[in-house]
């Protein structure tokens, strides 16, 4: 499933705060994630809307990605041919300065974890989460 | 050669040296007369040989001696000498161990060897008198290996290989024993040798060889750290007392049954850590699959209620969201159901409610909850078509079924089928066969699609086979368990051309 907002959005009235990528193989999940964020701050004044863009399948989302345009990266670990951490590692290489938040609904043994990835899992989401809790963590994690 | 000539000179008769004429005051020459001429030999050397020689050639010997003259420079003369110590060494030895053979052939003796040697020699002697069996315990790997290097196993494998034995041996193990053993049962076309390893803990002091379950020797560990056999054993007791012999025996056979049931325990453990294993696999891949349809029922209904004005200004979306949750809710509720049939049948406690049923009306009311529930969305290019037999199959077969079992059977097939066909047919067939042992109801389909992987294709119908995107992998398993307490079979493979085709008979 590919983005559905083109690049010309920058160019919209409503400006965006900031954009966030999405990858989980669970395309109910992207759609529920994508409608819970871009939503979540259309009651209050702060005007930090959220981009979101989801793909369920890696691959594409990497050949489409492009540097300098997201912000932060919300990544399933589990999920068949890649985990989350070779997409982590495929995504830094292309563009250093995106945050990651890693998102997983298996058991995590976090210490044996970190001997295979000594990438800190600084942000990390336990599926299922309430979406309030959710973007709490994202914007935090943006700030 | 003569004395009248060589008088001055005192060569001696027989082995021709000069005879220092004194020793002392007594002479050294002794002269004999054969014939009616003297001769001189040595009194130290030579005199006794003549005499003996004298005494076994007889006649023969004088006859030859005097005229021919032949023994001084004879070199078959000059060998005979050692030659006739030879015979005296041999009969005197002859003697001796026709005593010891006589010591082991007597029964009811227990003999304690001190010598190295002599233990060394009663174990060859009897383990090459053997008939039916060897069995030997070595008290360390060290022990083992003096054995080998003093050639003893070779022979051991020799004597099992020509003359039909049975040998077994119980050994503590090093690394270099098991590779011993390894080549030992490899070669040879009937490896009658048995070896077994004795746990550290078991070993002991002293190695026992019990031979036909009528002699044994048991020899003590004196210094486990010689090469040498002679510096490394102590005192070595051989019996041919039944009583003691026996109890060896039992003592072999308890230390052996041990070493059966230490292996046997082994396995078992092992195959307990492959199935912990899978359990946690099991148990890894059910939290995941249980938590992902979650997520979009918590997240999409928190949405929706926190968007109260949706519900009149856009209906549509709002529909969607809905669907979505009741989607994922059902897919939740056909997780937990087959994670509980899985539980309840590895406990055993699945029972089969059975009533009378046909066989085609449950493919139809499979059909129909599918198109109902719309859990698989079938592609537009995909037909699901059911043709019941065209041979005379009007007989409704009324089969004693659990309904709706065999539903859940069916539907898993189709779900199945329709997941991994992207285009084409799915054909579901029903027949009656007649068979010798009765007749029974096979029901089959037939797919189009992209056929199953063949790395599964061994293990289609066991737990955790890896499954499409979605799924526990336990579909397919529960289905052959429901079949199989009905007393049927179920089966699936690919097709020559495209698809896979899958199948059960239920007895009738």
């Amino acid at each position: 499933m590919t983005s559905q907002i083109d690049a010309t959005s920058t160019s919209k009235k409503e400006r965006f705060w900031k954009r966030i990528l999405i990858i989980d193989d669970d395309a109910d999940i992207t759609t529920t994630f994508k409608l819970g964020i871009e939503d979540a701050n259309g009651d209050t004044n702060n005007n930090r809307r959220i981009e979101v863009h989801t793909y369920n399948d890696p691959t594409a989302a990497l050949s489409e990605f492009q540097p300098n345009f997201f912000d932060l990266l919300l990544v399933d670990i589990n999920m068949p041919h890649m985990n989350g951490f070779q997409i982590c590692e495929k995504v830094l290489e292309l563009d250093i300065n995106v945050r990651v938040c890693f998102m997983s609904s298996g058991e995590i043994n976090r210490e044996a974890l970190r001997e295979i990835y000594p990438v800190s899992l600084g942000c990390f989401i336990k599926k299922p989460v309430n979406m309030d809790y959710l973007i709490e963590r994202i914007k935090a994690e943006l700030d | 050669m003569t004395i009248k000539t060589d008088q001055q000179q005192n060569k001696c008769a027989l082995c021709g040296k000069l005879i220092k004429e004194q020793q002392g005051d007594k002479s050294a020459i002794h002269t004999e007369v054969i014939d009616g001429t003297s001769y001189i030999f040595d009194k130290n050397e030579c005199v006794l040989m003549f005499k003996r020689l004298r005494s076994v050639y007889g006649a023969e010997f004088e006859n030859s001696l005097v005229p021919h003259e032949q023994f001084v420079s004879d070199p078959f003369w000059n060998r005979a000498i050692p030659t006739v110590q030879e015979i005296k060494d041999i009969e005197i030895e002859k003697k001796a161990a026709g005593e010891e053979e006589r010591v082991l052939a007597k029964q009811n003796t227990i003999k304690l060897i001190e010598d190295p040697d002599e233990i060394q020699r009663t174990a060859v002697d009897i383990g090459t008198a053997a008939k039916d069996e060897v069995l030997i315990i070595f008290s360390t790997p060290n022990a083992f290996h003096r054995q080998e290097r003093l050639g003893g196993i070779q022979a051991l494998k020799e004597a099992v290989e020509k003359r039909s034995i049975n040998a077994r041996i119980l050994t503590p193990k090093d690394e270099s024993i098991e590779n011993t053993v390894r080549t030992l049962m490899q070669q040879g076309k009937h490896p009658k040798i048995e070896m077994r390893y004795i746990e550290p803990s078991l070993q002991s002091q002293v190695t026992t060889l019990i031979v036909d379950r009528k002699s044994s020797l048991v020899v003590e560990l004196k210094d486990d750290t010689k090469e040498s056999i002679y510096e490394a054993i102590g005192l070595g007791i051989y019996s041919n007392r039944k009583a003691t012999v026996l109890s060896y025996v039992s003592i072999f056979e308890s230390l052996w049954k041990q070493t059966e049931l230490h292996e046997q325990l082994e396995t078992l453990y092992e195959q307990l850590k492959i199935h912990d294993q899978m359990q946690k696999e099991f148990i890894n891949v059910a939290a995941h699959e249980l938590r992902t349809p979650i997520q979009p029922i918590i997240g999409l209904a928190e949405i929706l209620r926190s968007k109260k004005d949706m519900i009149t200004t856009s209906r549509d979306v709002y529909d969607e969201y809905l669907s979505i949750i009741i989607r994922n809710a059902r897919r939740l509720k056909e997780l937990t159901d087959n994670i509980l049939d899985v539980a309840r049948i590895e406990s055993q406690s699945m029972k089969l409610n059975k009533q009378k049923a046909d066989i085609a009306s449950l493919i139809l009311q499979a059909i129909q909850e599918l198109i109902e529930n719309q859990t698989n969305i079938i592609s537009h290019n995909v037909k699901l078509m059911y043709n019941p037999s065209r041979k005379n199959d009007d007989s409704n077969t009324l089969l004693s079924v659990d309904k709706a079992r065999i539903i859940q059977v069916i539907t898993n097939l189709i779900s199945n089928a329709i997941a991994f066909t992207k285009k084409g047919v799915i054909s579901i067939t029903k027949e009656t066969r007649m068979e010798e042992d009765g007749s029974s109801v096979i029901v089959t389909l037939k797919d189009t699609g992209s056929g199953i992987d063949p790395q599964i294709l061994p293990r289609l119908f066991t737990k955790f086979t890896t499954r499409s995107e979605k799924g526990t992998g336990l579909g397919l398993y529960i289905c052959k368990r429901i079949i199989e307490a009905h007393g049927g079979k179920i089966w699936g493979g690919n097709n020559d051309d495209e698809g896979a085709t899958f199948g059960f008979s239920l007895p009738c």
